[in-house]
C-alpha cells in the first residue's frame, strides 16, 4: 500500500492526530504529520477533532487550587512589550527585503484594479465637473451591477470613500466597506487603500458612525489604518447602518474640525443589489 | 469551563488577526495570556522561559495565523501551538531530567478529580473510565509534554508497552466520546 493512500485511512489518520495532538511526537514527526494534514483534509479534520477535545483537560490548570507559584513568575504585561517590539521589528525588517511588497496576489490584484478604478472615476469626476465622492459611489454601482461580471469585492452592504477631512475636492484616500455576515466569516468592516500610501502619519485612527436621523456620534472604535478587515459586534453594525457618515479621528474625543482626519458619506449598497 | 462566548470571540479574533489586525492580537493576548502561560508553565516549569515561549507563541500566532483553517475552533489551533512550542522549549533546554517534581501522582490525581468534578465535562468522564496508568500517560503527555520515550524512561516501561498504552488510550477515548 503506497503512504499516500495508507494516510486517507481514517484509522491513521486518527492515530496520528491523536499522537500529534497530545504531544508526544518528537519534532521532526510533529513537521510531517503538519506537512501531510496540509495535503489531507481528513487528517486535517482529526487534529481539528482532538484539538478541541483535549482543550478543556488544561482548564483546571487555571483553577486557583492548580495554579503554582512558577505561574505567577509570569509577568504578562512585559511579555505583551516584547512581542509588541518583535512584530515591529519583524515589519521594519520585511518592508527593507520586499520593499513592501504585499504577501497576497489576490489582495495586491484587488488593490491594482481598485486603484485603477478609482482612478479612472477621479478623472470622469472632473470631466463632469462633479464631486469625487458622488462619482466613486455611483461607478461603484454601476461596477456591481454589470450582468454577470464578477465583482471584485463581494457584496459590500454599505461603503464610504474616506477622504482628507472629508473635503470632496481631494482624492478619495481609503474606502471602507461593511460586509454582513455569512457562514465562513462575521460581519467585517474592511478598509481598502486607494494607493499605496507610502507617509501614513496614523497606524491607527477613532473611528465614529454620525446617525442618520439625529446626527448623533457613534463611537465604532480604534481602526488600524492598513489594508484589512475588523470584525463588527451587532450594536456596531447597526450603527454604521444607521449612519449618514462616518468619520476618523486621532483622539477619542467627540469628532470636531480640529480632530477630524478624514470622514466619508457612509452609502448603503445592499438593498440596491437585491 | 470554556464557554461558546469564548470559542466564538477567539474565532472572531483570530479571524482578524489572519487580516493582520494588531489590535485583535491585544485583545487576544489581554483575554488568554493567563490561561496559556498556566499550560506553559506546567510543561516548562520555569517562569523566565514560560515567558519566552509566550512571546514565541503570540509571534507564532501573528505570523501563522492564516494557517488555520478553519477547521475546529481557535482556541483549539492556539493551544496545541502553545503545546507544542512549550515542549520544543523543554526538550532544548533538556531539563526534565533534573525534574522531580513535576506531573507526581499527587498533581495526577488532583487534575483527574478536578476533571471530573466539572459538569458535563464529558473528555474527563471518559478518561476516567480508562485503566490508571492510561489516564497517567496521556495526561503525562498533554498536560506536561513527556514524549514516548521520556514517558518510558519515567515509568520504567518498555517503549513498545508505553506507545500501546497511548494508541489503546487514544482509540478508547474516541469510541467513548463519539458515544
Amino acid at each position: 500500500m503506497s503512504k499516500y493512500i495508507r494516510y486517507q485511512q481514517p484509522k491513521i489518520c486518527d492515530h496520528l492526530a491523536g499522537q500529534y495532538v497530545a504531544g508526544v511526537m518528537t519534532e521532526k514527526v510533529r513537521a510531517r504529520t503538519e506537512t501531510l494534514a496540509k495535503k489531507n483534509p481528513m487528517l486535517a479534520a482529526a487534529i481539528a477533532y482532538w484539538s478541541d477535545a483535549f482543550v478543556e483537560l488544561q482548564e483546571p490548570l487555571n483553577s486557583s487550587s492548580m495554579k503554582t507559584s512558577t505561574s505567577d513568575q509570569v509577568n504578562i504585561r512585559r511579555v505583551w512589550s516584547a512581542i509588541e517590539q518583535r512584530i515591529s521589528d519583524a515589519k521594519v525588517s520585511n518592508a527593507l527585503n520586499s520593499s513592501g511588497t504585499r504577501s497576497s496576489v489576490n489582495d495586491k490584484e484587488t488593490e491594482s484594479i481598485l486603484e485603477r478604478f478609482i482612478n479612472s472615476l477621479f478623472a470622469w469626476r472632473i470631466m463632469a465637473g462633479g464631486s469625487a465622492l458622488a462619482s466613486i459611489v455611483m461607478a461603484s454601482f454601476l461596477w456591481l451591477a454589470i450582468p454577470g461580471a464578477t465583482p471584485l469585492i463581494s457584496g459590500p452592504s454599505y461603503l464610504a470613500s474616506m477622504s482628507d477631512h472629508g473635503d470632496p475636492s481631494i482624492p478619495p484616500q481609503f474606502v471602507l466597506s461593511a460586509y454582513s455576515k455569512n457562514t465562513s466569516s462575521p460581519s467585517r468592516l474592511t478598509l481598502q487603500w486607494v494607493k499605496n500610501k507610502k507617509e501614513k502619519q496614523h497606524e491607527v485612527l477613532h473611528l465614529w458612525a454620525e446617525v442618520k436621523e439625529t446626527g448623533e456620534l457613534v463611537y465604532i472604535g480604534l481602526q488600524p489604518l492598513s489594508n484589512g478587515s475588523i470584525a463588527l459586534t451587532k450594536p456596531l453594525w447597526d450603527a454604521i447602518a444607521n449612519s449618514s457618515r462616518l468619520l476618523m479621528t486621532e483622539d477619542q474625543q467627540q469628532p470636531a474640525e480640529d480632530n477630524i482626519v478624514f470622514s466619508g458619506l457612509c452609502l448603503q449598497l445592499a438593498q440596491w443589489q437585491s | 469551563m470554556l464557554d461558546e462566548h469564548w470559542i466564538a470571540e477567539t474565532n472572531a479574533l483570530l479571524y482578524r488577526i489572519q487580516r493582520e489586525d494588531k489590535l485583535a492580537l491585544k485583545t487576544l493576548y489581554d483575554m488568554s495570556a493567563t490561561k496559556l502561560s498556566s499550560l506553559i508553565v506546567a510543561i516548562v516549569k520555569d517562569g523566565h522561559e514560560a515567558e519566552d515561549v509566550l512571546q514565541d507563541v503570540f509571534l507564532g500566532i501573528w505570523q501563522q495565523a492564516k494557517k488555520y483553517s478553519g477547521k475546529g475552533s481557535a482556541w483549539g489551533w492556539i493551544c496545541v501551538l502553545a503545546r507544542h512550542r512549550a515542549i520544543d522549549r523543554l526538550r532544548r533546554l533538556s531539563i526534565r531530567q533534573q525534574e522531580s517534581t513535576d506531573a507526581s501522582p499527587e498533581l495526577l490525581n488532583k487534575l483527574s478529580e478536578e476533571v471530573n468534578n466539572i459538569d458535563k465535562h464529558w473528555i474527563g468522564q471518559c478518561l476516567s473510565q480508562l485503566p490508571l496508568q492510561t489516564q497517567q500517560v496521556i495526561l503525562l503527555s498533554y498536560i506536561n509534554g513527556y514524549s514516548h520515550s521520556e514517558l518510558s524512561q519515567k515509568l520504567s516501561a518498555p517503549l513498545g508497552t508505553v506507545k500501546a498504552w497511548i494508541r489503546r488510550g487514544l482509540q478508547e477515548l474516541k469510541i467513548c466520546l463519539s458515544t
